[in-house]
């Protein structure tokens, strides 16, 4: 609350201050009253007001003069029956829900201000019209709420500020992933109050925000989401089980409906999530779930107020109020006075109260929430394409620079005093350029905790015991690699847990813990990103894979291949079928879309596995997809990049080591083992290159399984580059993935290898039948 | 033509300032608006597999910029660079693309009693690219319309890759 109040505050946004008062707070108890009493007297003199609410105002009033006369007996008792009783003003005036359509007060819609910034932390006015304060006041109505009552749910209203909603659309992901993350943490540990309050909180958030922006229907499902919440924040129930579910699929229905908020937002037909209205029922009525008795906690700090609890209120009154967690963070103590721990307004049935670890440290929480949210607030939002712009520029000046200190005037031994500046900036733009590539790392941990969500859903369906373990979730990759990376390592998590994994009985038969083990773990080697994924399940089926790559006629035979080649079958597309052929690759959702996907981060997948005792998936990305590390060859006049990642080794090949097949196809021999030789000159149509191998240089190109060998005229230097696209005026060319700015200022295009190797294999069957390769059909539009 | 009305109407839209450039000795002119920048004739990396007309692409301060000769996508002879060739840079429905020219001439303001209709010369596609034709000094400079020019079947068969 803001030190001066509003010089008027409507019913709703005085219900819900009171709701967070406490009786010492006199000051603005007073102010309330006052407030109130203006309230009071202005609904005395119209008519047309609803005399019950009046008459409950006065009532009220009554309650907190006795409360400041300072006489009473039980201050707290006080302030909540005139909270209640100003509750149910605000219930009873609402358009929905409980009360008859006659006792509506339509104007009271408009009457409620659009909240300042500063009370979103609050709950809203407009949130009070669906708080169920209106159901546990009054204990006789049925307990199913019928559906009428949302039927004035808006999705996305039309007349938002785009920006706003945007920056709310990021932020609630941000919050229901940390909810989730948190939610899974209680999961193991149900009594992690940091955990109970970060999913509060992001429902909290999420409510206030949107309710501001009108999404009545995100809304009102993290409202009511909330007020589970704060029954287990409150140590009335425990977050298991049950519980635990509930709350996940209420994070699930959020996602959802933010997402359909969004897409209405960006114009498209949008509505609500199936199940919305089941899942809002479900978590008002939470109560009716099977009670699990909490263990007595030991209780640090006993709660004053359950003395004086009276039966008359369930639980979930509290669920509008604690707008403020127990564990304050600074931000919301800007709005009003931290107080934690506080006695919750109302109090939930004795019968159910399990001393609440809500106190257990309450300093220590507040302190680290103070520090999460203090990093946050050091942060600023920066649209990625500035952020591309600003690396491109930087880039830009590091040639710039280089230009400048290869100058001849600059390098010249005269001039010291020049040289040493020009040393002196380098050094600057090189700590620019480390930064400005830095900006755009991000750690894995969101993906790493979608993984574990989904691990854990895969594992209860298919009545697997795992746990999932994670290491390394703070490794940082390039923003745009994140999303991409995350749907193999989905797959394959899925794949971990639903086919690697071995049911609880077939592990106990063969000797190993009930309990399987994946573990997702990333780390940083040598410039690049590593995640491993492992399970100690059943292993990959090499006898199977075998037979089945022979089968598909992928292989002719087993001979000469490495039992990693072998392994490597399982991401050849067209391997995996609907029958369920090895562990990993059961469903037929190939993984040749994960190795797709990971090549197109210019990643590596390596596999061991080893029959009954599991796998490892390992999983080598760079760190950034705008930088890449190439070998840059010429032939004749040209330059050309070739990722340092596809080149096995490169040599200068001896006569013997060179032949032909059927006087066309040319080969290289290397240890033994031929390869084909492609000529680079004749595949890009370029004049003056050297014609004879054993002058020139072979490179080895290995893509997957299989390796070719690249003719070049000769090695550069190997150098890292700034890859950038071609632009859409010349689009995709095959062979291409990519141009880069060079050393000089000129465009060197960087090599795609496997497109490469498949142009020169169409290009060598389409010439078959005719002379070697026309040189011209180089320049023919792909 | 036989509305006058209407070539009045055409004329003063096709009225205004034009860049106008020599591509084999014929003066060709590109409107204002569409010009980025001119530059001096750059290294230009070839790309292989793409259309002939696409020289390759250059490096314009740090964005990649393919380039089209002028000269071979209207179907003339290809003609060494020379310190008169230029580059002129111009953006097309967000499309950047270099033109490789012979020479930069000039800004002309292009007066609508200046203009006439482009006459047809049997070749359909080409006549596509005219605004029109400008007479005056006794020259005759082609008004390009660039975007047709970009945007023939080929290019955007490209943008689609």
């Amino acid at each position: 609350m803001p030190k001066k109040p509003p010089p008027k505050r409507s019913l709703p946004v005085l219900a819900s201050a009171m709701i967070q008062l406490t009786p010492d707070e006199q000051p603005e108890i007073a102010a309330i009253r006052k407030d109130l009493a203006r309230e009071f007297d202005e609904r005395s003199l119209d008519r047309t007001a609803p005399e019950d609410v009046t008459k409950r105002l006065g009532e009220a009033i009554a309650q907190l003069d006795a409360l400041l006369a300072g006489d009473a007996s039980d201050p707290a008792r006080l302030l909540r029956t005139a909270t209640d009783l100003v509750c149910e003003t605000t219930s009873s005036e609402a358009p929905p829900a409980m009360q008859d359509a006659s006792s509506l007060a339509p104007r009271v819609e408009s009457r409620a201000p659009i909240p300042s910034m500063a009370s979103i932390l609050a709950p809203l006015p407009s949130m009070a019209p669906m708080s169920p304060v209106a159901v546990s006041l009054v204990p006789e109505r049925p307990s199913r709420a019928p559906a009428r009552i949302y039927r004035r749910l808006t999705l996305m209203p039309q007349d938002q500020d785009a920006e706003l909603v945007n920056e709310f659309f990021s932020e609630a992901s941000e919050h229901i992933a940390a909810a989730e993350a948190a939610l899974l943490t209680l999961e193991a540990q149900p009594d992690d109050m940091a955990a109970v309050n970060t999913v509060f909180r992001a429902f909290h958030t999420v409510k206030g925000v949107a309710a501001m922006l009108g999404m009545t229907a995100v809304a009102q499902l993290a409202h009511h989401a909330e007020s589970l919440l704060s029954r287990i924040r409150d140590g009335e129930i425990r977050c298991t089980g049950p519980y635990a579910n509930l709350c996940l699929r209420g994070v699930d229905m959020l996602k959802e409906t933010v997402a359909s908020a969004a897409a209405m937002a960006r114009g498209q037909r949008a509505e609500l999530p199936d199940g919305y209205f089941e899942l809002v029922d479900e978590l008002m009525h939470s109560d009716t779930l099977q009670v699990e008795v909490a263990p007595p906690v030991p209780v640090a700090a006993p709660l004053p107020a359950i003395a004086t609890a009276p039966a008359v209120a369930p639980a979930p009154v509290v669920a509008p109020a604690p707008a403020v967690a127990p564990a304050s963070s600074p931000d919301t103590a800007a709005t009003r006075a931290t107080r934690t721990p506080k006695p919750a307004p109302t109090i939930p049935k004795p019968e159910e109260v399990a001393p609440a670890p809500v106190s257990a440290s309450p300093e220590t929480q507040s302190a680290r929430n103070g520090a999460a949210d203090a990093s946050a607030q050091d942060s600023v939002r920066v649209r990625t394409d500035r952020l591309d712009r600003l690396v491109d520029m930087v880039g830009e000046l590091v040639i710039a620079h280089s230009m400048v200190s290869q100058d001849s005037h600059a390098s010249a031994a005269s001039d010291v005093e020049l040289s040493k500046k020009i040393t002196h900036v380098g050094k600057i733009v090189r700590d620019l350029q480390d930064l400005s590539m830095s900006l755009r790392m991000v750690p894995l941990k969101p993906t790493f905790q979608k993984l574990t969500r989904i691990a854990r859903d895969v594992a209860r369906k298919g009545h697997k015991n795992l746990q999932f373990l994670t290491e390394g979730e703070e490794t940082e990759i390039d923003r745009n690699m994140v999303d991409a990376i995350a749907e193999p390592l989905v797959h394959m998590v899925r794949n971990a847990a639903d086919h690697g994994i071995e049911t609880p009985e077939a592990r106990r038969l063969a000797g190993k813990p009930e309990q399987g083990t994946i573990r997702l773990c990333a780390y940083h080697m040598g410039g690049h990103v590593m995640i491993d994924l492992s399970d100690d399940g059943g292993g990959l089926d090499r006898e199977r894979i075998v037979k089945k790559a022979l089968a598909k006629q992928l292989i002719t035979s087993e001979k000469g291949l490495s039992e990693s080649e072998i392994f490597q079958l399982i991401f050849v597309p067209g391997f995996s079928t609907n029958e369920a052929v090895t562990d990993v690759s059961g469903r037929g959702v190939g993984m040749d879309v994960v190795r797709k996907n990971i090549d197109r981060l210019k990643g590596r997948i390596e596999i061991s596995s080893e029959r009954g005792k599991g796998t490892l998936f390992s999983i080598r990305l760079p760190l950034t997809l705008a930088i890449t590390d190439g070998m840059l060859v010429r032939v004749g006049q040209e330059r050309y990049i070739i990722p340092t990642r596809d080149i096995s080794l490169n040599f200068r090949p001896e006569p013997e080591q060179l032949s032909t097949a059927v006087g066309r196809g040319e080969m290289v021999m290397l240890r033994g083992n031929p390869l084909p030789l492609f000529r680079l000159h004749e595949l890009f149509g370029v004049q003056g290159a050297v014609e004879d191998p054993c002058q020139a240089l072979v490179v080895v190109l290995h893509d997957g399984a299989s390796a070719c060998a690249l003719l070049v005229d000769e090695l550069l230097s190997q150098q890292q580059v700034v890859a950038k696209s071609l632009g859409p005026a010349v689009g995709q060319v095959q062979a291409i993935s990519g141009g880069a700015i060079l050393g000089d200022g000129r465009v060197g295009l960087i090599l795609d290898p496997s497109s490469l190797i498949s142009l020169a294999r169409q290009r060598r069957a389409s010439s078959a039948n005719g002379p070697r390769i026309e040189k011209q059909a180089a320049r023919m539009p792909s | 033509m036989t509305e006058p009305a209407n070539l009045e109407s055409e004329n003063s839209r096709a009225a205004g300032k034009y860049l106008t450039f020599v591509l084999a000795g014929e003066e060709y002119g590109i409107g204002i608006l569409k010009v980025q920048e001119i530059i001096g004739f750059q290294p230009i990396t070839p790309v292989p597999g793409v259309g002939a007309y696409i020289d390759g692409v250059f490096n314009l301060r740090g964005k990649i910029i393919p380039v089209i000769d002028l000269r071979v996508k209207f179907g003339m002879q290809r003609q060494e660079r020379s310190r008169e060739t230029c580059i002129i840079v111009v953006e097309s429905r967000e499309l950047r693309v270099g033109l490789v020219v012979d020479a930069v001439s000039e800004v002309r303001d292009v007066k609508s009693e200046e203009l006439e209709a482009m006459p047809n010369l049997g070749f359909e596609a080409e006549s596509d690219y005219f605004l029109g034709i400008c007479k005056a000094n006794g020259k005759v400079r082609f008004l390009l319309d660039i975007d047709r020019v970009l945007a023939t079947e080929d290019i955007l068969a490209l943008r689609r890759l």
